[in-house]
């Protein structure tokens, strides 16, 4: 439960920050199609209830090292077999509810997932994530934090 | 292009919350537009091969569409499957409530692609739903109009059109009617 508690978290960072990439690199890059291996079944390990523990840091790379903590639960249900996936989390932290989601889209061509996130209080998507599994351990490939938006992350955990 | 659509900016500012003449209580803002829909449906699809082509010629399809409430309602998953002639389709489309706002927007994926589609946007009025956005289709600029009408507790229909003129003329490429599945919660 830990360590999916600990990836949400890395999910979160990761998705908060990639919104950035709309001033830089409008246009995914093309995904390599050298990964030969069928992905599609890689979150089936997700689907159900989890209930989660989530750090996150309030101010990213400020040097703050202040953490919120929050609890809540998700669940995630599998679309088409498997090969798209919702997660919806509802959790509770130091300033109260708040309520994301996850639709993550498998891409049988290049092989990869991208992860839309949203949260109730915008009710828009951001750009998505996109990445794969690797030995067990699933990567975005574009990791862009700018200041802006880190800063934009206080108030999307609900604070 | 109905009056709706032409109000709307096309400066794309909707970061900014407009000013809303809709009754805007709690009770109805709109973040309770899409309950109706909650549940499991037989989805009769006709749709449209090659928009904006001066092509007729459509393909049918029959299948289920499965809608599920998240957050309690201000946002929900509809997950389509149906077979045809033309073979097998597979569909979604997540609607989101923004409270700012008080619009939904439409967020459609197909099984293929892996990637949503940029949403339409729009919300309900006296029972019909209009969404829209700007899409490109074979290189070119066209207007989106999707449409949720004629809802009854076990029947709606859905109807997107296409424009390639800027709004002056719309051609209807996808029609679905929804048939509530008896039984089903």
């Amino acid at each position: 439960m830990k360590n999916f508690s600990v990836t949400f978290v890395a999910c979160t960072l990761v998705i908060i920050g990639s919104v950035s990439r709309a001033h830089s690199q409008d246009t995914p890059k093309p995904a390599r199609a050298a990964t030969s291996r069928n992905g599609s079944h890689d979150f089936d390990f997700e689907i159900g209830t989890w209930k989660t523990h989530l750090w996150s840091l309030r101010r990213p790379l400020t040097d703050s090292t202040e953490w919120v903590e929050s609890k809540g639960i998700v669940v995630v249900r599998g679309v088409w077999n498997g090969r798209a996936n919702l997660v919806e989390l509802v959790a509770e932290g130091p300033a109260g509810p708040f309520e994301f989601l996850n639709l993550r889209l498998y891409n049988a061509q290049t092989q990869q997932w991208s992860d839309y996130f949203a949260t109730s209080k915008d009710g828009t998507f951001m750009k998505p994530m996109i990445g794969e599994f690797k030995n067990g351990r699933g990567e975005p490939r574009i990791r862009v934090v700018s200041k802006t938006h880190s800063q934009t992350m206080g108030a999307r955990l609900g604070k | 292009m109905d009056t709706r659509a032409k109000g709307e900016s096309p400066r794309q500012n909707s970061d900014a919350p407009k000013p809303t003449s809709k009754n805007t209580s709690p009770e109805n803002d709109g973040q309770h537009d899409f309950d109706f829909e909650i549940g499991t449906w037989k989805t009769h699809l006709w749709r449209l091969v090659d928009p904006l082509t001066g092509s007729t010629k459509w393909v049918e399809y029959e299948g289920t569409s499965i809608v599920r409430k998240i957050w309690a309602g201000r946002a929900n998953l509809v997950e389509l499957v149906a077979d045809g002639p033309a073979g097998h389709f597979e569909g979604l489309n997540l609607r989101l409530y923004n409270p700012q706002s008080r619009q939904w927007s439409l967020n459609f994926a197909g099984s293929k692609s892996g990637t949503l589609s940029p949403p339409t946007i729009g919300e309900f009025n006296n029972g019909r739903g209009e969404f829209f956005s700007q899409e490109t289709l074979n290189g070119r600029a066209i207007l989106v109009r999707f449409v949720l009408s004629d809802i009854t507790p076990d029947s709606c229909r859905f109807e997107q059109a296409f424009s390639g003129d800027g709004g002056k003329n719309w051609e209807v490429n996808w029609i679905a009617i929804d048939t509530r599945v008896k039984g089903d919660a």
